[in-house]
């Protein structure tokens, strides 16, 4: 580097372009932004929204895992064994044998549970001893009978807070008896079930002296010994058990935790699945603010290259533009989120409790403002921006300087960018295609995700591919529009197509993933209705409130059941009735049901995946029905025996069953019957004699078997509420579908705005010419239409893949049931045609906003 | 010696039966102070060989040296170190930064070439007072006419004394006063011993250069000395 002389002095010295770059980073980055406030609010308002979508959805994830962690663990962390009976009440006799087998390792506490009415909502009564109800009551045991814990339905009733002192008054009612109690709002340190109330047992003795057998009984460690207790120590304690009564079950913390914690897991991966695709799409769309603002910037790169900046300053200039919107979007985001995390951390935990905790009540959520939360959630934003900003920021690095008015610029092959994209569309192919095979192989849910993602990049790739060639002939297939053909003549500019490829891009990767959940959602609810009408085609189902406790479910007792056979007009009364068992290892639920009436005619009309019910094997207990996700865990099929209480029985048929997601066998009701040796019935349904009056048959049901204890449905009625409950657990792909479309249509108008941009002399040398702005925008209009077309083509096309492999890998692989595929054509149809006419809307708006300039625009290029 | 060295340029567009022969073989030297005019119908090469001259473009074949250096095309550092120090550059079309004002515009290039602010603000200050322009100093490009817009370019590069200035039709978009008064600048910026290289096709801007090389089809077909031939030409 020679010498140069600046005056007096050298500049020798004068290497570092430092200083210019600090300069330009105040005069240059900063007034950008301020000097083109529309553009500015619309970049940052992108940045915002994205940032707003995405902390909701990590922020809701987080506080709904917690708050199911939390929920779950409050069953069970208590420190205790539970011992219950399966078929039976624990006798006192029951209770002096397990006192005599734990020694003085344990203290002995048994449960009274049953079910009562607080009012009209069901609440679960605990009868326990008094001194271990008010353990952790400061004053002792005072004038309370009993606690309740305070969770929501109940406080509402009592006006109650936990951290009131003086007791309340709440009035129950059971086995047609009522009476009111004295109880305090408290934690309890032994359980924290939904509406439970514990009482002291000689409270309850007094209230209804016939419920004195135990339901349960709690091993609880003594204080002065080791709190802790081995597996060793309790598989000994099942097997001195098992010999002395095999009815009863232990049951720790430890597999009832890891029975949560499984469900936890496949909760947490529902999150993380909502969290992933909300950043991919809310990427998607910083990515594009980010490039929109970039863009107004590259020429003024290529002028600072030209003076000297470096590749490193230009892209550093372009890299603060980032961190300031970034910063001020994230702000706002953060702002705006804060409803929004509200909204959709309900969303999640309403699908949570309906899917994975129907008996728990969910603890409050923690949404509060947390320093460190909020600093996370701005870091994740700048994080998210920045990225966002560091591709037009290496553009910026490798900008060509120029000394032109037209820059030079060197031949760059298309047709070997083509010949690449072609390679990597065959690969992208073959990668779905590996992934899908070894998904399915090795029940790896992974594979399946990792499919999506291959098939996310070959739409992108086919939608590049098919819209360079149709861009090109833009202006020769609307050639028939002579008013707007030199508009649109000029969107066949490789600059414009670039843009054009951008736009499609966004709308074909939307559509794409609305079309995969809209194909899942129909699919499943389609399924799910068919399956019901098979699965419940008698004219009532009549069940115990608490029947759904995996513990202690309530029944329906025979007397019970014969009386309601009584009721006129009642033609059949089909039973039915489960516990939990473990068959290899494996825990799942044994059912006992009717399926032919006395007569011996064939009710069973559920779908069969294979094989088929034969009423012979079946009602004679030599075969066992098993249901779909049963028969992938215990990895048995047709033919394959599965032993119970010691005897082999073959599987005969393998059916759907949406209820239990860990597996049900199905076996006659009166072989079950003689195995456990009850006959008390979980559910039963009712088919009408001819010309029964569902009101009346109703009402009399409920009169003879107590409306308090039990709930009592139309087919219709179980029907809605099914139907409530699908809509309920997919609420949340309600609101993620809400997002997608929103993002997609953001991502699309600053595409589109970005499109118009580059194309802006152009325009404005045709609004000179004469064209009015309402021409430009019924132009924008009709190439918003045209160039959206490939993008519906593809997005329809990897919608239905996207949905496929939803329904055949993923769902399988996370919940153990199959669906049938179901397209609502008239749905595709509306959602494309809707897809291109939001398309022509962003199109003529965009091209609102970029030309507002009058005609005189036309002459001044700067 | 010659400040600025061109030797056997060639410069080739595109491969096959569609290439474009830029540059063919051009060879030539300038020295600092002249003022020299390349001049020839569209696409006969000018504005390839001043984008090769001013770094901003790499040859096909053949070399340039400046100050005796020999230039490393390859090496992108270099050629931007060499760019904000030694080169200026005016465009037909103007390129100045639309969000600067008319001082920061010109304070651009001595920024970069490591002046402090406050010596870039007085230079910048000094060449509008020079230009007429002190009023317009707070303006930003789109509140200037197109001379002034130019005057304000020529201003930026001349800002950092430059030993070599590349002009693209300066006053192609220009009136003929405002043309004048901006070759006056660049004819001034030479005799303080600047080397500059304008491509014109206007044959009145000639009058101020004292050499013009004439190119057609990509090669140098003539390289006339009209020093003396009037009375612009010597200042």
């Amino acid at each position: 580097m020679p010498m140069v002389k600046w005056g007096e002095r050298t500049r020798e010295g004068a290497r570092s372009s430092f200083g210019a770059i600090l300069f330009l980073m105040r005069v240059f980055s900063v007034r950008r932004l301020w000097q083109a406030p529309l553009r500015t609010v619309l970049v940052i308002g992108a940045v915002a929204v994205g940032v707003a979508l995405f902390l909701a959805s990590v922020m809701a994830g987080e506080a709904s895992v917690a708050s199911f962690a939390a929920s779950s663990s409050g069953t069970t962390s208590k420190g205790v064994l539970t011992c219950h009976a399966t078929s039976s009440t624990i006798s006192g006799r029951d209770v002096a044998v397990l006192g005599a087998l734990v020694g003085d390792r344990f203290m002995i506490v048994p449960v009274v549970e049953f079910l009562a009415m607080a009012g009209v909502t069901p609440v679960r009564v605990f009868g326990i001893d008094g001194n271990l109800v008010h353990q952790d009551n400061q004053r002792g045991s005072d004038s309370a009978d009993g606690i309740i814990v305070p969770h929501s339905p109940l406080l509402s009733l009592v006006e109650s807070r936990p951290s009131d002192d003086s007791p309340v008054s709440i009035e129950l009612q059971a086995d047609g008896s009522s009476t009111v109690f004295s109880v305090r709002a408290q934690n309890h340190p032994l359980i924290s079930q939904r509406r439970a109330i514990y009482l002291d047992l000689s409270a309850l003795e007094r209230w209804l002296p016939h419920r004195s057998s135990f339901t349960s009984v709690y091993l609880v460690p003594r204080e002065e010994q080791d709190g802790s207790f081995s597996q060793d120590e309790v598989a000994r304690l099942r097997e001195d058990l098992s010999h002395f009564n095999p009815n009863l079950i232990i049951d720790s913390d430890a597999e009832q935790s890891g029975r949560m914690d499984s469900l936890l897991s496949a909760f947490r991966m529902n999150v993380l699945v909502m969290v992933l695709m909300t950043l991919v799409v809310t990427g998607l769309l910083v990515e594009n603010a980010m490039r929109v603002h970039a863009f107004h910037a590259m020429k003024d790169m290529q002028i600072l290259r030209t003076l000297g900046v470096t590749g490193f300053g230009a892209s550093a200039l372009l890299l603060v533009d980032a961190v300031i919107i970034g910063a001020v979007g994230s702000l706002l985001g953060i702002w705006g989120g804060e409803p929004l995390v509200t909204v959709v951390s309900h969303m999640l935990m309403k699908t949570a409790q309906e899917m994975y905790l129907p008996d728990l009540e969910f603890s409050a959520l923690g949404l509060g403002r947390r320093a460190g939360i909020t600093a996370t959630a701005f870091g994740i934003g700048m994080v998210v921006s920045v990225a966002g900003g560091l591709f037009p920021a290496l553009q910026a690095r490798h900008t060509v300087p120029t000394l032109s008015a037209r820059p030079i610029e060197e031949g760059r092959g298309r047709s070997s960018h083509r010949k690449r994209d072609g390679v990597l569309l065959i690969g992208c192919g073959i990668g779905v295609w590996v992934a899908l095979t070894a998904a399915w192989s090795r029940e790896q849910i992974g594979f399946a995700y990792l499919a999506v993602l291959l098939l996310g990049g070959l739409c992108v790739l086919l939608v590049s591919l098919t819209v360079h060639g149709i861009v090109g002939r833009m202006s020769h297939l609307i050639k028939r529009v002579p008013r707007v053909v030199t508009l649109l003549a000029a969107g066949s500019s490789e600059i414009g197509e670039r843009e054009v490829a951008r736009s499609v891009r966004t709308m074909a990767a939307g559509l794409a993933l609305l079309l995969g959940l809209s194909i899942l959602v129909t699919s499943f609810q389609t399924t799910l209705q068919e399956w019901v009408a098979h699965t419940f085609s008698e004219d009532l189902f009549i069940k115990p409130i608490g029947a759904n406790d995996p513990r202690n479910p309530a029944v329906l007792s025979p007397a019970q059941t014969d009386r309601i056979a009584a009721v006129r007009g009642v033609e059949r009364v089909l039973r039915t009735r489960g516990y939990l068992v473990d068959v290899d290892g494996v825990s799942l639920s044994l059912y006992g049901a009717q399926l032919d009436d006395e007569a011996g005619g064939e009710v069973a009309t559920m779908r069969f995946l294979a094989g088929k019910y034969d009423a012979g094997l079946f009602g004679s207990g030599q075969g066992v029905l098993l249901s779909e996700s049963g028969a992938r865990r215990l990895r048995r099929t047709i033919g394959e025996t599965i032993e119970i209480w010691g005897t082999q029985l073959p599987v005969i048929g393998i059916y759907r069953d949406y209820t239990r997601e860990r597996g049900t066998i199905l076996m006659g009701w009166e072989p079950f019957v003689r195995g456990t040796e009850n006959r008390a019935a979980e559910s039963v349904s009712v088919r009408f004699s001819p010309g029964g009056d569902p009101h009346i048959i109703k009402h009399e049901v409920e009169e003879v078997i107590g409306s308090a204890a039990v709930t009592v449905l139309s087919m219709e009625e179980l029907r809605e509420r099914i139907d409530e409950l699908f809509r309920s657990t997919f609420a949340i792909t309600g609101v993620l579908e809400g997002i997608i479309l929103l993002v997609t249509l953001a991502g699309f108008l600053i595409a589109s705005i970005q499109r118009y941009t580059a194309r802006e002399s152009e325009f404005k040398t045709v609004r000179t010419l004469g064209v009015s702005r309402r021409e430009v925008a019924i132009a924008a209009a009709i190439e918003g239409v045209v160039s959206v077309v490939p993008a519906v083509v593809a997005g329809a096309c990897a919608g239905g893949l996207l949905g496929w492999i939803l329904i055949a890998y993923v769902n399988p692989l996370s919940f153990g049931w199959s669906l049938s595929l179901h397209l609502r054509w008239s749905n595709i149809i509306c959602s494309g045609v809707a897809f291109v006419l939001l398309a022509a809307l962003c199109s003529a708006l965009a091209a609102g906003v970029v030309y507002r300039q009058t005609a005189r625009g036309g002459f001044r290029d700067e | 010696m010659n400040f600025l060295q061109i030797t056997s340029l060639s410069k080739k567009y595109g491969e096959g039966e569609g290439a474009v022969h830029a540059l063919r073989g051009v060879s030539f030297g300038v020295s600092r102070g002249e003022f020299v005019a390349l001049s020839g119908p569209s696409g006969c090469g000018k504005s390839s060989l001043l984008s090769i001259g001013g770094l901003v473009m790499s040859p096909s074949s053949g070399g340039i040296s400046i100050a005796g250096e020999k230039i490393d095309f390859e090496n992108e550092q270099g050629l931007a170190r060499y760019r904000r120090t030694l080169l200026g550059y005016v465009f037909q079309y103007f390129n100045l930064l639309p969000t600067l004002t008319a001082e920061e515009n010109i304070t651009v290039t001595p920024l970069l070439a490591g002046v402090s602010s406050r010596d870039a603000r007085m230079r910048a200050r000094e060449l509008l007072e020079q230009v007429g322009l002190s009023h317009r100093c707070e303006h930003r490009p789109h509140q200037l006419s197109g001379g002034e817009m130019q005057r304000v370019a020529v201003c930026r590069a001349l800002a950092h004394r430059p030993h070599l200035i590349l002009a693209d039709e300066p006053t192609g978009n220009l009136d003929t006063k405002s043309g004048h008064a901006v070759l006056d600048l660049l004819k001034r910026a030479a005799c303080e011993g600047a080397a500059v290289i304008m491509a014109t096709h206007r044959e009145d801007s000639l009058a101020w250069c004292g050499r013009v090389i004439r190119l057609h089809d990509g090669e140098l077909i003539d390289d006339e000395c009209i020093r003396f031939r009037d009375g612009h030409a010597d200042g």
